[in-house]
């Protein structure tokens, strides 16, 4: 018996884990209670280093923005007084603070606009294959993050918990061809549902083609969906086209917040919370 | 007794070596490097541990190092569960099999073998996922190619880490 396991181990072990991914595959309908132990292991274990790493990629822009960048203009203006030169880095710092700040305030204002709990959050990792969408933020189930919270910006919606572990959490962006949001267009009314392409823009699907959608009207979530709150920004319309042998139109928006340079959200917590 | 203590101790400290590298490889893929490059293109680097592994390592610690690296990936990205371990499980028993024909011992032979199956896998997971349907066809060919030739070119250095580390460990192309 154990010669028979010693020859073929290989292919004991290799049958094992195929059938074992296959399994996962086919149940892949992720429950909407908890996220896997196995994933929350995974997402607390990189969170540390990844955390520590974006606040040094901070640092290196910060940098970069502050003394690289000015270095050519310090040797043209090498004949200047250095008070100038100290002006000019302490305007660069100035303005990076600005920057942060408006975002900050930005976010702040969100949260005393809204009557519900707000917590922000800071990106601290990305999907790391490329093709999906989505981020690792530094709150977890210890902030009393679960999944399916959305998660918000002040320009509009960013996407949903998608897993949650103690101090980090996945989030699936609005993107991301796995996403669908209930939607209405805010000036006529008209209803559809919102998936992610992929490609930075999303698609509001099942529009039909009587209703009236032109270009830089603005989709609001419809509140239906169970998880977006009635009312928040989704995105502009940026293509529609129609034809008059179809029951549905394409319609393609660009969402309100910018996703693939996101660095601060806020997750939303239900009222009744 | 000196001799059983290294044929324990060799494989295991191989072991964590594997592992550990594979951790840090998936650690760099999920960084957000935007921060600073905003044009950065990211690549599938556990991937080319895969191939490395299924070259050199085609023990079950090997098959399971593979399965992991793709669960590991899976938990910090988007991509639906149990796609990715499975995906390099296949990778890895398609170079056991092509292993009985071509060799692969040179670093261009490797590198060409990243290419084939990171281009393959690539576009796998696209069409099981349906992604395809999400961009146009040009820009997923322009994009898998720019990937895999990436891939390709940053997969002869870490080779030629991965075989210069396997080889004073004993480690020999199996």
């Amino acid at each position: 018996m154990s010669s028979f396991f010693r020859k073929h181990q290989n292919f004991i072990v290799a049958s094992f884990l195929v059938v074992f991914s296959l399994s996962v595959h086919s149940s892949s309908v992720r429950s909407n209670d908890n996220t896997p132990s196995f994933r929350r292991i995974i997402l607390n274990a990189y969170s540390p280093p990844l955390r520590a790493i974006t606040s040094i990629l901070k640092e290196v822009r910060h940098l970069l923005s502050s003394y690289i960048l000015l270095l050519g203009v310090q040797e043209k203006n090498i004949q200047l007084q250095k008070s100038i030169d100290r002006l000019i880095e302490q305007n660069m710092r100035m303005k990076e603070v600005l920057l942060e700040n408006n975002r900050l305030r930005n976010l702040l204002l969100l949260k005393s606009r809204s009557s519900s709990k707000l917590v922000s959050a800071e990106i601290i990792g990305r999907d790391p294959m490329g093709w999906f969408k989505a981020a690792l933020i530094n709150k977890g189930a210890g902030d009393g993050i679960k999944r399916n919270q959305p998660v918000i910006t002040h320009q509009g919606i960013v996407g949903r918990i998608l897993d949650v572990a103690a101090d980090t959490s996945k989030v699936l962006l609005l993107t991301d061809i796995n996403s669908s949001v209930d939607a209405l267009v805010q000036r006529t009314r008209a209803r559809g549902i919102v998936e992610g392409r992929a490609s930075d823009l999303c698609e509001l699907k099942y529009v039909s083609s009587s209703e009236d959608v032109r270009l830089g009207d603005l989709v609001v979530t419809s509140g239906l969906c169970g998880i977006f709150p009635k009312g928040l920004t989704v995105g502009k319309v940026t293509r529609v086209m129609k034809d008059s042998f179809d029951l549905f139109q394409y319609v393609e928006l660009t969402p309100g917040t910018s996703l693939n340079k996101l660095e601060e959200v806020c997750i939303l917590f239900p009222e009744n919370n | 007794m000196v001799c059983v203590t290294a044929e324990v101790n060799i494989p295991m400290k191989q072991f964590f070596f594997f592992l550990l590298g594979g951790l840090f490889l998936v650690l760099i893929q999920a960084i957000p490097w935007y921060y600073v490059f905003p044009q950065v293109i990211q690549l599938n680097l556990s991937f080319v541990f895969v191939i490395f592994l299924a070259l050199y390592r085609p023990s079950p610690s090997g098959w399971f190092l593979a399965f992991l690296l793709g669960s590991l990936l899976e938990a910090l990205s988007g991509v639906p569960p149990g796609l990715l371990p499975l995906i390099n499980l296949i990778a890895f028993f398609l170079i056991r099999v092509a292993r009985r024909i071509v060799l692969f011992e040179s670093l261009l032979s490797q590198a060409i073998l990243v290419f084939a199956l990171s281009f393959s896998a690539d576009l796998s997971l696209l069409i099981i996922t349906k992604l395809v349907s999400a961009y146009p066809y040009m820009v997923i060919l322009k994009n898998l190619l720019a990937r895999s030739l990436l891939l390709m070119a940053l997969s002869m250095p870490l080779f030629a880490i991965f075989n210069k580390r396997a080889y004073s460990q004993g480690l020999v192309l199996k």
